[in-house]
């Protein structure tokens, strides 16, 4: 599994200006998106979750190799399954891979998506602090899209949330969205956990999310992913 | 490597601090705390406590047990628990402060927390701050609370609740090939009103077996036909019984594939029943439908455009979740059991239920709390603004009758 690489899109903050991260996303040589490069390898579940390693291992490589800023963090993405076959084999290779390079385990938050099945939260947890204790943070991604969401949050309390497309888009003209963000505002407060949109393309999405105080997204309205440098972005008015 | 974490809780005063209790008990917290290697802060607001344990685990962790055993305050409440790479209070063995810091300049140890101090500015970025920042803004101030009651009162006395005639009805008519089944009936109150606002009909066996000695023996292929059945009995029981509430039907399997002959027969019998179609509440669970949010929330429109009431049960669970209220909003959900269960001194289920109700009460959703157990959980609830209930404190199901719930006493 050699042929790829990676794009970091930039999540920003607008309240600072600045991109205060970014994301690493597996693509393809020529630009291919992470399944399509998936699917040109014969993927076992064991195989999967070596790459899900590995992955952030060449991840870490590649975002010290072209400079990540020293204010930024690297965010990666983490099966929460391997954990039930590879151990703690994928957190040594992460952790090892930090100390070969030129980033702080404070710049790396890792992120789980809320659509993988957690079979065991006690075990999730023991991870969890595991990473934690050496400085890195979590992420719970594309939350609002899957079914676990309030149950595994009542469970663990990431660091960040990142609000899933599905329930930003077109959020202007959507009551029953807004109703359920504002929700989840609140309880993120609560828990002091921050909020990061995913998936902003139009400046009225920004504008009402902007509105209720939301200062982190991520989305082509900001910035496109980038391979081989750490971008700028652009900032709506 | 000590594995070192910060628990972060609130809890209620059971009375009134003076400046000179604080001082006191800070004392003692610090000399305690630096014999522990445990650092940290502590707010004190109105009645209410805020504080932030930093340490090893086990300590920690051991602490917290003698912390939730102190008579001095109630209502303990872990926010958060978890690792920490390295203290964010390690100067101090108990930072305190109290919301009017001009009256307490003379106390060691204080800072200006909510002034221009430098507490805040010197602390990272991470959860202990950003706890701090919510409870300036007003979150996880606990009040004062009354003494702890004694444990063993559960159930205060009946409250005055709207009177409805206890009939018992004669043994229902089996008029199915299935093995023989009757219904028991949960109420469900509205605390606020203190109105009985609905039944829910719970399935049980003809001599009172629970619901699973009937469904266990049914063939899957079934379910949807014995729904039919088992619904167009409930509505003539409970007819029968004199209902003059809302009727909750509990619907096992949807009919997600645009047929509709169980809610037409369900809205002929309601009307054979002399009950009117609108008082019927389908209660959906989301093992009885599909994970494909679009085409359940088509179905239930159709039961919706055809005069029935529809309620999301078990909200939180399976595919009930946020995902669902965007494509539909129901009249009403019910929260899942693991919500409310220990309310009282869980954070993050605290956050979460707050968090909800803001949702619901923005899209007009009403709320209730099933299997609500202790006078803790309930108290909790109707003072975060949950005003319906439907559990073992208020009543227990009652064999082909409709029960007279009790209210707890409103301790608000």
């Amino acid at each position: 599994m050699e042929n790829y690489t990676f794009a970091f899109q930039p999540i920003v903050d607008v309240s600072r200006r600045c991109c205060t991260g970014f994301e690493a996303l597996v693509r393809g040589p020529a630009d291919e998106a992470a399944r399509f490069v998936l699917a040109s390898y014969r993927i076992t579940q064991t195989s999967l979750f070596e790459f899900d390693a590995a992955a952030r291992e060449r991840a870490i490589a590649l975002a010290s190799d072209i400079g990540l800023p020293k204010d930024a963090y690297l965010s990666l993405n983490l099966l929460p399954a391997s954990l039930e076959e590879m151990g703690d084999a994928p957190f040594e290779s992460t952790m090892a891979a930090i100390e070969r390079s030129r980033i702080s385990p404070r710049q790396i938050v890792i992120e789980v998506s809320e659509s993988e099945r957690i079979a065991d939260f006690r075990r999730f947890y023991a991870m969890a602090n595991q990473y934690r204790a050496r400085g890195l943070r979590f992420a719970l991604d594309d939350f609002g899209a899957g079914y676990a969401g309030l149950n595994l949050l009542a469970e663990f309390q990431p660091d960040l949330i990142k609000l899933d497309m599905s329930l930003v888009t077109r959020i202007w003209e959507r009551g029953p969205r807004q109703a359920i963000i504002r929700g989840v505002i609140r309880t993120c407060e609560d828990l002091g956990i921050d909020v990061v949109a995913e998936g902003v393309e139009s400046i009225e999405e920004y504008q009402w999310l902007r509105d209720e105080n939301i200062s982190m997204f991520q989305g082509y309205l900001f910035a496109r992913p980038q391979f081989k440098a750490f971008s700028d972005a652009n900032f709506p008015s | 490597m000590e594995n070192l974490i910060h628990l972060i809780y609130n809890s209620a005063a059971t009375r009134p601090f003076s400046d000179a209790d604080l001082q006191q008990l800070l004392r003692a917290a610090r000399n305690k705390n630096a014999s522990l290697n445990v650092t940290g802060m502590l707010l004190y607001v109105d009645g209410g406590f805020f504080q932030i344990l930093e340490g090893p685990e086990a300590v920690v962790d051991r602490l917290l047990a003698t912390i939730h055993s102190d008579a001095r305050h109630t209502r303990v409440t872990t926010i958060i628990r978890e690792s920490i790479p390295e203290r964010s209070f390690g100067e101090w063995t108990m930072g305190y402060a109290t919301v009017r810091p001009d009256e307490h300049t003379q106390l060691d140890g204080l800072n200006d927390f909510f002034g221009a101090g430098d507490i805040m500015s010197n602390l990272d970025a991470g959860r202990a701050k950003k706890l701090l920042t919510a409870f300036k803004q007003g979150r996880w101030r606990a009040k004062l609370a009354a003494p702890a009651a004694p444990a063993a009162v559960t159930v205060s006395e009946p409250a005055a609740l709207e009177t409805v005639n206890v009939v018992r009805a004669s043994s229902a008519a089996n008029d199915s090939p299935r093995a023989p089944f009757t219904f028991a009936f949960q109420p469900i109150v509205n605390a606020v009103r203190r109105q009985i606002i609905g039944y829910e009909a719970l399935v049980r066996g003809a001599g009172g077996e629970p619901a699973a000695s009937v469904l266990q023996r049914l063939p899957l292929e079934e379910i949807a036909a014995f729904d039919e059945d088992a619904h167009r009995k409930a509505i003539a029981l409970a007819s029968r019984l004199g209902l003059r509430t809302n009727l909750h039907l509990n619907v096992a399997r949807c009919a997600t594939n645009g047929d509709f002959q169980h809610v037409e027969s369900v809205i002929e019998t309601a009307k054979r029943c002399c009950i009117d179609p609108s008082k019927i509440v389908l209660e959906i669970k989301h093992e009885a439908s599909t994970s494909d949010p679009a085409a359940l929330s088509s179905w239930l429109r159709t039961c919706r455009a055809a005069g029935l009431k529809i309620c999301i049960d078990d909200f939180g669970s399976g595919h009930a979740g946020l995902a669902l209220l965007d494509h539909y909003q129901p009249e009403t959900i019910s929260l899942s059991m693991w919500m409310s269960r220990s309310i009282h001194n869980h954070g993050p289920r605290q956050a979460i239920i707050r968090g909800l109700i803001q949702t619901c009460s923005d899209l007009g959703i009403e709320v209730i709390s099933k299997g609500v157990e202790s006078n803790e959980e309930y108290t909790w609830l109707r003072e975060n603004g949950i005003e319906c209930f439907q559990g073992y404190l208020l009543a227990k199901p009652g064999l082909e009758t409709l029960v007279k719930p009790m209210l707890p006493s409103e301790i608000l």
